[in-house]
C-alpha cells in the first residue's frame, strides 16, 4: 500500500469514527439539561433575574409566576443537588452570555462540605454538559472536579449517556424540545406526590404537614469553609460586574443546624450589604397546604414564594416591568403554554389533595360540593386545602355542622345531582369550565377518595 | 490502569506517539517509566513489590550466570541455591500477601479438631494486582537461565521491563523471557500493517470484554448473587453463560494486550485458540490461558517427572499440577476443588480412553458426529467445573448444585428478571456470543478474519472499522455511568 493510500486511510477512518460518534454522541444525549436552558441561550438578553440554588430554588422560584404577578424577567438556572460552588459556575457562565441586574441566589445548600454532590452526577452532567466549551468551563471543570475519572466523564460526556441506548425513542432523534418554565420544575407540583400526575404509582411522602418551631435568630453556626468561600466570590463577582445579589433560602423545613447555618449567612450578606431572605422567617407560605414535601414548595407554596420575591426585587431594585412589550412576548406564549399543561394536569390528575393544591391557582375559579355526612368533613387539612383558595373561607363550625357544603369564588355552580361525594368544578377567569373533579368515598383510595375520570 | 477505563485511552495513545517519536536507543526507558505509571495507577506502594521481585529474579540470573567461573565442584551446588533462593523469595511475597489468610484458616481448622479454640487473626494485606502473573514470569527467567536456555540480561532497567511490560503486567499473557526479552533488547520502528492489525486485535479484545463479558457479568451475577431465588433452569443458564464470560474476559484482556504490544512493535504468545472447541478435557487445557499451561507443564508438571515414570506417577502430577493451578486462580477451597476436577477429568479420560474408542466404534459413533458429541461433553464437563469457580465458596457451590436439582423448574421466573436486564440487551449479549462463536470456529479452521477485512476496498473497510469502534462505544458496559466491572483475572 502507498504511503498516500495509508493515510487516506487513517483520516477517512478518523473522520468516519468522528461522525459515527457525533451521531451516537447527539441521539445517546439525555436532551432534558438542554431542554432546560434552551430559551435561555436562544436569548439570553431578554432576562434581569438569574435565579441559582439547589432542588428548592428550582421547584420554589418560578420564572412564570414572576412574570405574571410584576412582568420581571428571569430565568432559573438552579437545580437538583446543585451545590454553591457548582452555582458559581454556572452564574459566571450566565453572566458571560448576558449580564442581568438581579442574581437571586437560594444559599440552602451552605451546610454541603463538597464542591459538588457526588450523588447527583446526572445533574451535574445537566448543569454543566449544557455549557458551551470555552476556557470559562475548562477552568470550572478545573476547579470543581478533584478526581482523575471524574474530568474525563465530564470532559466527555458522551462516556455517562452511551448507556442510555437500550431505552433510546424516537424522541432521541427529534431536535430539543423547548420547556416553557424559563428551567423551573414544576412537574412535581401537587401535594406529597413524588413522580407527578398519578399518585396510585407514585411515592407517597408524608402529608399534611404543619407548623413547628424555630430557634431564635441569634443561635449560630459557622457552615463548611468550601460553601461559605463560593458565596463569598458569588457576590464579589457580581459586585465586580455591578451585578446586583439576593441572598434567599425557600421555606421548608429546617434541621437544626440548618437554621443555625443560615442565621450566620445573615452575617455574611450584612458584611457585603446585600440582602438575606431566609424564607422560615417570613409568612409566606403555610405549611399545612403549600408543602411538596418537607424540603419542597408545592405549586401553591411555589406560586406564593415566587410571588413575594418577585415583589421584593420590583421594590428593592426597581426591575423594569416588560408586560406589554412585544420583544418579550415569549413570556406570554410560554404562560399560555404552561396554563394548557396545568389544565390536562388537573383533569388527569387522581388526589383530592391534589386536585384542591392545583385549583388555588388565581388562573382558575372553582365551586366545591361536599355531601352532607361525607367523611371529608373529618379530615380539617380538606378545610385549608379549600381555604387556600382565594375567596374562600369555610370555618372551622361550619366544618364541624357536616350537613353538606357548597362554596365558590365567583363562578356560577353547575352541580345538580351526582353520586358522587366531593365535587369540584374548575374554570377558567372567562368562565370556560376546565374540568370537574368529581370523588367518591374509598376507604383504600388515594386520601380516603377515588376520583372518577369520565373518558 | 483498567484498559476499558477512560484513562486507558488516554494513557495508551500518548504512550506510542512519544515512543516512536524519541530516539529508539531510548525506547524501552520510556516503556519502562510507562508500565510503572500504568501500575501505579492502582496502587503505588504495589510498586515496590514489582522491583522486588524484579530485583531478586534479576540478582539471582546474574549470580546463575556468574557461577560458571566457579570450581566444577560447587557450581551446581552454587546454582541450584540461587535458583531456590529466588524462588522461596518470590514465593514467600506470594504466600504472604496472597495465601497466609487462607493458611491460618486451615490451622486453626486442624486445631479446632484437636479441641484448640485459637485464632490466629487475619492480615488485612491487599492483594497486589497482578503479583502471581509478574511473579510466574520472573521465576521462569531464572529458571531459563538455569537451565542455560538464555543468557542473563545485563541491563536492569531492560529486565525491569522484561517483568513490568504493561499491556501483559496484570494479567498476561505471561511471557516467556526467550520470546520477550531479545524483543525488549531490540529498537522499534513503526510499521502501518502490524500497528493496524495491533488495533483491530485490540477492537476485538474490547468487544468481547465490554459487550460480551461484562453484559453477561450482570446476568451471572444476578443469579448467582440470588441462587436461593433461583431454579435449576436459572442456574444452568447463568453457569452455562458464566463458561462465556470467563472467556471472553480473559481472552479479550489477553487479546487487547496482543494487540497493544503489536502497535508497540512486540510479538506476545497466543493465549487462547477456541477453547470450547476442544473434543477433551487435555485439548482443552492446551488451547486454554495457553501461557500457564504451558508454564506449569514446563517448570512443574516436567520438573515432577511428567510421563517419563509410569502411569500411576503421570496421574499424581498431573493432580499435583491442577490442585496448584486452582490455588494459582485463588486462595480458597473451591478454586481447589475447581483444579482437582479439571485434573481428574484428564486423569478419567486418560484411563478411559481404550473403552471410550470401543464404546464409540460399537455404537458406530465417528467422525464428526463423534468429534460434536465430544465437544458439547468436553464443554460441559468444564462448565460444571466453572461452577465451583465462579461461587462465592465451596459451601455455595454445594448448595447450588442441590437446587439445581431439587428446584429445577419451580416458580415461573422471568428471564430479563432473573438475568437483571432487560429485552434489548438480552439480544445484543446472545447476539455477542454467536458472534464470538463463529469466529471461534473459522480460528479453529486457521482462517484468518483479519485479513479478509484487510481484502476491503478502502471506504467500506475505513466505514466499518468507524463502525464497530462506535458499535463497542455505545453498547459496551464501561465508563462511569456503570460500575466497571473489574477483570476477573485481575484478582489471580
Amino acid at each position: 500500500m502507498s504511503k498516500i493510500k495509508k493515510i487516506l486511510s487513517v483520516i477517512l477512518t478518523l473522520v468516519f469514527t468522528g461522525l459515527f460518534l457525533m451521531g451516537a454522541s447527539y441521539v445517546t444525549r439525555d436532551k432534558s439539561g438542554d431542554a432546560k436552558v434552551a430559551d435561555f441561550y436562544d436569548d439570553p438578553s431578554l432576562y434581569d433575574v438569574y435565579i441559582l440554588g439547589s432542588s428548592h430554588a428550582l421547584m420554589g422560584l418560578l420564572p412564570l409566576e414572576m412574570w405574571e404577578a410584576e412582568g420581571i424577567t428571569s430565568y432559573n438556572l438552579a437545580n437538583y443537588g446543585q451545590a454553591i460552588p457548582v452555582d458559581y459556575w454556572v452564574m459566571r457562565n450566565a453572566v458571560k452570555q448576558h449580564k442581568p441586574e438581579v442574581v437571586l441566589i437560594d444559599v440552602y445548600t451552605v451546610f454541603f462540605d463538597e464542591k459538588y454532590s457526588h450523588f447527583h452526577m446526572g445533574y451535574l452532567h445537566q448543569s454543566l454538559d449544557t455549557m458551551p466549551m470555552s476556557k470559562l468551563k475548562l477552568d470550572a471543570l478545573e476547579d470543581l472536579l478533584d478526581d482523575g475519572e471524574n474530568h474525563l466523564e465530564m470532559y466527555m460526556p458522551f462516556s455517562f449517556y452511551h448507556s442510555r441506548w437500550d431505552s433510546l425513542t424516537t424522541d432521541d432523534l427529534k431536535p430539543v424540545e423547548h420547556e416553557v418554565q424559563f428551567g423551573a420544575d414544576v412537574d412535581q407540583r401537587i401535594a406529597g406526590y413524588r413522580n407527578g400526575i398519578d399518585p396510585e404509582s407514585a411515592d407517597r411522602i408524608t402529608f399534611p404537614f404543619g407548623d413547628y418551631d424555630l430557634l431564635p435568630e441569634d443561635e449560630k453556626a459557622t457552615p463548611p469553609d468550601v460553601s461559605t468561600e463560593y458565596v463569598r466570590k458569588m457576590i464579589e463577582f457580581c459586585q465586580s460586574e455591578e451585578i446586583e445579589v439576593v441572598l434567599t433560602s425557600c421555606p421548608m423545613y429546617l434541621t437544626e443546624d440548618q437554621q443555625r447555618y443560615l442565621n450566620s449567612i445573615a452575617d455574611l450578606a450584612d458584611e457585603y450589604g446585600v440582602p438575606f431572605i431566609n424564607g422560615v422567617r417570613t409568612d409566606v407560605v403555610d405549611y399545612h397546604t403549600d408543602m411538596f414535601d418537607s424540603g419542597h414548595l408545592n405549586s401553591s407554596g411555589a406560586r406564593k414564594w415566587s410571588r413575594f420575591m418577585a415583589e421584593f426585587l420590583v421594590n428593592e431594585f426597581g426591575l423594569t416591568d416588560h408586560r406589554g412589550d412585544s420583544d418579550f412576548d415569549i413570556f406570554d406564549e410560554n404562560s399560555e403554554a404552561q396554563s394548557e399543561a396545568d389544565n390536562e394536569f388537573l383533569s388527569q390528575n387522581k388526589s383530592l389533595y391534589g386536585c384542591l393544591v392545583m385549583a388555588s391557582d388565581p388562573q382558575y375559579r372553582v365551586c366545591i360540593a361536599i355531601a352532607g355526612g361525607s367523611s371529608a368533613f373529618e379530615d380539617d387539612e380538606i378545610r385549608l386545602l379549600i381555604n387556600n383558595i382565594d375567596g374562600l373561607d369555610v370555618t372551622a363550625e361550619e366544618w364541624d355542622y357536616r350537613e353538606g357544603l357548597i362554596v365558590d369564588n365567583g363562578v356560577d355552580c353547575g352541580v345538580s345531582s351526582s353520586d358522587a361525594d366531593i365535587i369540584i368544578e374548575v374554570y377558567d377567569l372567562n368562565g370556560q369550565a376546565v374540568t370537574e373533579c368529581l370523588f367518591v368515598e374509598d376507604y383504600n383510595g388515594i386520601d380516603g377518595f377515588t376520583r372518577i375520570i369520565e373518558k | 490502569m483498567l484498559f476499558n477505563s477512560l484513562a486507558f485511552l488516554v494513557f495508551f495513545p500518548v504512550c506510542v506517539l512519544v515512543y516512536y517519536a524519541i530516539p529508539k536507543k531510548y525506547q524501552y526507558i520510556w516503556l519502562l517509566a510507562a508500565s510503572y505509571f500504568f501500575y501505579m495507577k492502582w496502587n503505588p506502594a504495589y510498586l515496590l513489590l514489582l522491583l522486588f521481585s524484579t530485583a531478586v529474579t534479576y540478582t539471582g540470573g546474574r549470580l546463575i550466570e556468574k557461577a560458571g567461573s566457579k570450581p566444577v565442584t560447587i557450581r551446581d551446588d552454587y546454582r541450584k541455591m540461587c535458583v531456590a533462593a529466588s524462588f522461596i523469595l518470590n514465593l514467600s511475597v506470594l504466600f504472604i500477601f496472597k495465601y497466609l489468610n487462607m493458611t491460618f484458616d486451615l490451622c486453626e481448622r486442624l486445631m479446632s479438631l484437636f479441641g484448640s479454640g485459637a485464632e490466629l487473626g487475619r492480615s488485612s494485606l491487599l492483594l497486589p494486582v497482578g503479583i502471581s502473573f509478574y511473579t510466574f514470569q520472573a521465576l521462569s527467567y531464572t529458571m531459563d537461565v538455569y537451565r542455560g536456555e538464555i543468557r542473563a540480561e545485563k541491563n536492569f532497567l531492560r529486565y525491569a521491563l522484561f517483568v513490568s511490560f504493561f499491556p501483559q503486567l496484570v494479567a498476561g499473557p505471561i511471557e516467556r523471557s526467550k520470546n520477550l526479552l531479545p524483543q525488549v533488547r531490540q529498537e522499534h520502528s513503526f510499521d502501518y500493517e502490524r500497528a493496524r492489525d495491533g488495533l483491530y486485535l485490540m477492537l476485538w479484545g474490547y468487544f468481547m470484554k465490554v459487550v460480551v463479558a461484562d453484559r453477561i457479568a450482570i446476568a451471572v451475577d444476578s443469579v448467582y448473587d440470588n441462587y436461593t431465588a433461583n431454579n435449576g433452569i436459572m442456574m444452568i443458564t447463568a453457569t452455562v453463560l458464566f463458561a462465556f464470560q470467563i472467556y471472553c474476559d480473559f481472552a479479550g484482556y489477553s487479546t487487547i494486550a496482543i494487540g497493544a504490544a503489536k502497535i508497540l512493535g512486540f510479538r506476545l504468545m497466543e493465549n487462547f485458540e477456541s477453547p470450547y472447541l476442544s473434543a477433551s478435557s487435555g485439548e482443552f487445557w492446551r488451547r486454554w490461558h495457553i501461557s500457564l499451561s504451558s508454564w506449569f507443564r514446563d517448570y512443574l508438571y516436567i520438573p515432577l517427572g511428567g510421563n517419563r515414570k509410569g502411569k500411576a506417577r503421570k496421574y499424581i502430577n498431573i493432580m499435583i499440577v491442577f490442585l496448584v493451578s486452582g490455588l494459582w486462580h485463588g486462595a480458597a477451597w473451591h478454586f481447589v476443588v475447581w483444579g482437582g476436577l479439571c485434573g481428574l477429568y484428564q486423569v478419567i479420560g486418560d484411563c478411559l480412553k481404550g473403552s471410550r474408542d470401543k464404546a464409540c466404534e460399537s455404537i458406530k459413533l465417528k467422525g464428526r458426529i463423534r468429534k460434536v458429541f465430544a465437544v458439547v461433553f468436553t464443554f460441559i464437563l468444564t462448565d460444571f467445573a466453572w461452577l465451583f469457580f465462579r461461587a462465592k465458596s465451596l459451601k455455595v457451590a454445594l448448595k447450588m448444585i442441590r437446587r439445581t436439582f431439587v428446584s429445577f423448574g419451580t416458580g415461573g421466573i422471568r428471564f430479563t428478571t432473573a438475568l437483571g436486564m432487560n429485552r434489548a440487551n438480552l439480544i445484543v449479549m446472545a447476539a455477542g456470543i454467536l458472534i464470538l462463536m463463529i469466529a471461534d470456529i473459522v480460528k479453529y479452521r486457521k482462517k484468518d478474519i483479519r485479513s479478509r477485512l484487510l481484502d476491503l476496498p478502502m471506504v467500506p473497510r475505513c466505514l466499518f472499522t468507524a463502525f464497530v469502534i462506535t458499535l463497542i462505544l455505545v453498547v459496551g458496559i464501561w465508563g462511569p455511568g456503570y460500575d466497571s466491572a473489574a477483570f476477573i483475572y485481575f484478582q489471580f
